[in-house]
């Protein structure tokens, strides 16, 4: 089975993400998406948007392993994440995924630094960044030394997030999935928070998938996606 | 990494844990401890009577003879004539003999009255005899060779002036004042109740219940009466012969009793009790097993959000259940630690007062057979609760999804 996962060798070698004939429905008959084709080139900055209840966060699990596609294919750097057991899909996504949510992205009763070293270790590397690494990662993302050995829900909203950045680039993913970030930022941090993300991203060459309902943060994008218009179920998923 | 995760998630609750593993820890102390009254009686008293073929008093409780006889608990219904115990010992199926007289005391410890034999041929633990640690036996009277015990609690020496009080209450109000005895001897330690007893001729005891209301009158030094005696036979085939000649013997209404039976009786007895109270004991540490799997069950819904955050990580479901399973060894082992420095300090402490109130020798605490089994079956039983909280967790894990807020 490990072998299987083998890199497809047909046209999607150059993708981040590549999907081919999806088809997901949570309950047996139902189908919530149905995607017949869609790349993101390596390194691209991809702005997926679209309304609430239209499948967003369902692609996001397809992407991150966490659900299987029905039918179909969900190739990550050239892995096809359905032929992988759910194990290695757990540590596919420790090592070439980084995920950061709306909000409630930290081990709350751990410490920053406990929280990086997590994912550290499931992210399993033969050499695991050093703590130099991690302390450049956080002030690069202008948190403050004093606030390392904080425990992660001490900090504000604002701090969570930035600690979120770091904790899932901090295994160099190729790719970074981002799920409505700046919903519960104000105008002013939202942008702080764009630019601190992008350059990021730039610093580990990631390719970064930003979901968001907010087309406005499309300028900081190489390119915007409406799901609708990938989703040929787009009607009857909107419906939920 | 799993350890230390369930370790720092077991702190960020610990006011629950805590009560958690008080819980857990005071009920194994309860099943702990009843397991080591258990051990450490059954030890004692069969360390206690090694080498002796029968005991012989006054017709009564087989039990009865044994506990006042050899462990100096209770008292005897009645006395043997000192003609009777005469006639008996000098049978020539007996190798030897050890008269014993009962009835006073000394600050709660009891008096022995006896002779010299007691320390030629009273044997203890695997045959072994008693030896002084310092002094040599009485030859006088109104000397006295005190247990080991007795010498260090009460701090006495070579020397030492001791009043017997009459009656074994530690509060006597009427003591034999007038007749000092002195400590002529101390004996090494037994581990029997060999340690909490003084012992004295039974010439010194005849003197000093001379003009005693009730007591013999006569100005000889000879005993009236004694209330057991111990026998070593010649050989073990005339044991059931003498046994029965002793139970026959028409001048007097007397019984002899094989030990090793009394002791079985002994078992037999304690045994219901000992079993219920094991029961009790095991059915209220389920209990607190049960207490911790409803905390961590409870906890369950505030961690929904921490479980998804750690499947966003790359955590396998397999991960975050064995998480909670550490997590209740933790607090099982937390309770161990808890519930045997509990039974340690218990024994500590309140030994003495078991000791002077109940005259029940704890020893200290080792690691039996059965204690270990305690331990390892309250550990097994902690796995099997946290199955549930660590099911329910396998399960949200499954069903968690990337969004966070859960």
């Amino acid at each position: 089975m490990a072998a299987s996962a083998a890199p497809d060798d047909t046209s999607s070698s150059a993708s981040a993400v590549s999907i081919r004939d999806l088809e997901f429905g949570y309950a047996p008959g139902q189908v919530v998406l149905a995607i017949p084709k869609w790349h993101i080139a390596t390194g691209a900055r991809v702005l997926l948007c679209g309304p609430s209840g239209c499948g967003k966060s369902t692609l996001l699990n397809l992407l991150g392993g966490i659900l299987v596609p029905r039918c179909g294919e969900v190739l990550i750097e050239s892995i096809s994440l359905g032929r992988l057991g759910s194990h290695q899909r757990d540590r596919f996504r420790a090592q070439h995924i980084g995920i950061v949510f709306q909000q409630l992205n930290l081990v709350p009763y751990l410490s920053v630094l406990d929280n990086l070293r997590l994912a550290i270790h499931f992210g399993r590397r033969k050499h695991p960044p050093t703590h130099q690494r991690l302390v450049q990662i956080l002030a690069q993302l202008h948190l403050d030394a004093a606030l390392f050995q904080e425990r992660a829900s001490q900090l504000s909203v604002g701090q969570q997030q930035r600690v979120a950045i770091a904790r899932a680039l901090v295994n160099k993913p190729e790719l970074l999935i981002v799920d409505e970030p700046t919903s519960a930022l104000d105008s002013d941090s939202r942008d702080a928070f764009m630019k601190l993300l992008l350059d990021c991203v730039a610093a580990t060459r990631s390719t970064l998938l930003l979901v968001s309902h907010d087309r406005s943060l499309s300028k900081h994008f190489t390119e915007t996606v409406d799901l609708r218009d990938l989703n040929r179920i787009g009607g009857t998923g909107d419906a939920a | 990494m799993l350890l230390e995760l369930a370790g720092k998630s077991l702190w960020n609750r610990r006011g629950t844990v805590m009560l958690c593993v008080l819980s857990i820890g005071i009920s194994l102390f309860v099943l702990l401890g009843i397991e080591h009254l258990r051990h450490q009686t059954k030890a004692n008293f069969t360390r206690s009577v090694s080498g002796a073929d029968l005991i012989v008093g006054a017709r009564g409780g087989e039990l009865n003879l044994l506990l006042y006889s050899i462990f100096r608990i209770g008292d005897a219904s009645n006395n043997i004539s000192w003609s009777s115990y005469q006639t008996l010992a000098s049978d020539p199926a007996v190798a030897w003999s050890i008269p014993l007289t009962l009835g006073d005391s000394h600050r709660g410890y009891r008096v022995l009255g006896t002779d010299a034999s007691y320390f030629k041929h009273y044997r203890y633990g695997q045959q072994q005899a008693l030896e002084l640690a310092a002094g040599n036996i009485f030859e006088q009277p109104l000397e006295v060779v005190l247990g080991h015990e007795v010498a260090r609690k009460l701090d006495y020496h070579r020397g030492s002036r001791i009043i017997i009080a009459h009656g074994t209450g530690s509060t006597s109000f009427s003591n034999h004042d007038q007749h000092p005895f002195t400590v002529t001897g101390i004996l090494t330690p037994t581990g029997t109740p060999v340690d909490q007893t003084l012992h004295v001729s039974l010439e010194s005891l005849e003197r000093i219940h001379q003009g005693w209301p009730g007591s013999a009158t006569s100005s000889r030094l000879q005993p009236e009466s004694i209330t057991a005696f111990i026998v070593g036979l010649e050989s073990r085939m005339q044991t059931f012969r003498f046994q029965r000649q002793v139970n026959t013997y028409p001048e007097e209404a007397l019984m002899a009793v094989l030990p090793g039976v009394a002791l079985t009786q002994l078992w037999r007895v304690v045994g219901v009790a000992e079993q219920s109270l094991l029961m009790i004991s095991s059915l209220v540490l389920l209990a607190a097993m049960l207490g911790m799997t409803t905390m961590m069950l409870a906890s369950m819904r505030e961690r929904r959000s921490e479980i998804a955050v750690l499947r966003a990580m790359g955590a396998s479901p397999a991960f975050i259940f064995f998480g909670v399973q550490i997590e209740a060894v933790i607090i099982t082992a937390l309770g161990v630690l808890l519930g045997s420095g509990l039974l340690l300090a218990a024994v500590a402490v309140g030994g003495d007062i078991l000791l002077e109130q109940f005259g029940l020798y704890v020893g200290t605490v080792e690691l039996t057979g059965r204690g270990s089994l305690i331990v390892v079956a309250a550990f097994l039983v902690a796995a099997v609760c946290a199955l549930a909280p660590g099911i329910g967790a396998y399960r949200i894990s499954l069903q968690s999804r990337l969004t966070g807020n859960a």
